[in-house]
């Protein structure tokens, strides 16, 4: 089984990195966008306004990445009968999926990389900013496939080709949008953290970041949504068709 | 492997299979034939189990673990260069092995640096049935294996699934093309409407439909049916 996901996944590795254009979303888009708002906006570049505004960067990130790079993938592989044919090669659909997911989990956390190298050098970050960074990136490691299999509840619902780009835009507008939503009741943010995986995010982020608040509480809740949205996406995995959405059976 | 009492109705009501019932050759070349839209992909879909496979209709089929199913169309990445495919499955079946370029079948020698999406459609089909071929099943299923190949190429590609019942391997494949067909090492199964009618040999379905013709026999039974 590991033998066969790691030939899958070295396999994936190498296409992904044929493919350039995956970075112009993730990668150069808000990076642009970083830039353009940093030297035109009124807040100063200091690392004190550092937390206020890249956790939000890292966000639209790793929600644009998993969307694109991992969900989205999937549902096309699935239309255009990869899936299907590459699952009676390798035996099991979920080795298909986990070889698409680890390479992607790099891939994205390579692109966060070279957005926090510049946005280091523009916020002149000290060694705390730097740490901190290190510590949310590292962090990435098990946020992106926590919510690479939440967004996979997208794979049971029939969706084609043609509508995925259309559902997916939206579906990042109002999660990016609900992400912002902040109260101070535990038990509002907890279900947008349940429902919502760009609130997950920056709530995972601000534990991490200093001056948190209920972090143990936090802490504990947010585990046990990522362990159910862990278990979810491995049935929903587990549990997809293979067949196109547009197919007759 | 049988297929008994088979019934199923597309979402659009209209009933595809209707008190189907198909009984395959263990051992020979098992070929499905009948005009577009009889339901001979949704049937093989239906064997390999991509579809729900009703255990009480289909038995003597091996489980999913042991099936191969070369499907229509082109479903390798467009990226990846013919021997990477053929490396990375065989990576998968065989994981203790590694595999050299020089290992390609001879067919596909000449073309293992080429991309499977820069190949012609006839080239694709034919890394597709060789990557097939090559994995260690139970039950090879091949959903128009000749379509878009040229003479020549369409008879190296069912010798090459003859040669799998030779290896005591079961195979299933949907033709429409008869000029291969050429021994009673094939067993036809004839579905139009719903119904398999007719399951024998080239030699007695020629007997049935009083020709020495394939595609005259073909006809016929077709227009027998309608």
């Amino acid at each position: 089984m590991i033998r066969k996901l790691s030939a899958l996944s070295k396999f994936e590795t190498e296409m992904v990195l044929k493919d350039k254009g995956i970075f112009v979303f993730t990668l150069l888009f808000p990076t642009v966008y970083f830039l353009v708002t940093a030297f035109t906006g009124s807040r100063s570049l200091s690392p004190a306004n550092f937390v206020q505004n890249v956790p939000g960067f890292w966000t639209y990130m790793v929600l644009v990445g998993v969307i694109n790079q991992i969900t989205s993938a999937i549902v096309t592989m699935r239309e255009n009968n990869f899936l299907k044919m590459f699952t009676f090669i390798a035996g099991d659909k979920r080795l298909i999926y986990y070889a698409n997911l680890i390479p992607q989990v790099f891939v994205i956390q390579a692109e966060i990389l070279i957005f926090d190298v510049i946005a280091a050098i523009v916020y002149r970050a000290d060694f705390r900013t730097l740490t901190l960074m290190l510590i949310c990136w590292l962090a990435n490691f098990i946020i992106i496939p926590i919510i690479a299999f939440f967004t996979s509840l997208i794979l049971i619902v029939p969706v084609k080709v043609q509508t995925m780009g259309a559902l997916m835009t939206g579906y990042l507008f109002l999660g990016l949008f609900l992400a912002y939503v902040q109260t101070n009741s535990l038990v509002v943010n907890t279900l947008m953290a349940v429902i919502n995986p760009g609130s997950f995010i920056i709530r995972a982020y601000e534990l991490l970041l200093p001056g948190a608040n209920n972090v143990v509480a936090y802490l504990g809740i947010l585990a046990v949504i990522a362990i159910l949205y862990a278990i979810a996406g491995n049935v929903i995995v587990t549990k997809m068709s293979l067949n196109s959405a547009t197919a007759r059976a | 492997m049988q297929i008994t009492h088979f019934d199923f109705t597309l979402p659009d009501e209209r009933k595809l299979y209707d008190d189907l019932n198909a009984n395959f050759a263990d051992h020979k070349v098992n070929v499905l034939l009948g005009p577009n839209g009889a339901g001979k992909t949704t049937l093989l879909d239906f064997i390999s189990t991509v579809a729900p496979r009703p255990a009480q209709c289909f038995t003597g089929f091996p489980t999913f673990k042991r099936i191969a199913y070369q499907l229509q169309g082109v479903p390798f990445l467009p990226e990846a260069t013919v021997y990477q495919t053929f490396k990375l499955v065989m990576a998968i079946e065989n994981p203790k092995k590694r595999f050299a370029v020089d290992e390609l079948p001879t067919e596909l020698a000449a073309l293992a640096n080429t991309q499977f999406g820069k190949l012609s459609g006839g080239q694709k089909r034919l890394v597709i049935i060789e990557t097939i071929s090559h994995l260690n099943r139970d039950l090879y299923l091949f959903d128009e294996p000749e379509s878009g190949l040229d003479p020549q190429m369409a008879r190296q590609v069912v010798a090459k699934i003859h040669q799998l019942t030779k290896r005591g391997k079961k195979v299933i494949m949907t033709a429409h093309q008869f000029q291969n067909i050429n021994s009673d090492d094939y067993q036809l199964h004839f579905l139009e409407k719903g119904k398999i009618r007719f399951t024998g040999t080239p030699t007695d379905f020629l007997k049935a439909q009083q020709t020495d013709d394939l595609v005259e026999a073909y006809i016929k039974q077709a227009k027998f049916v309608s």
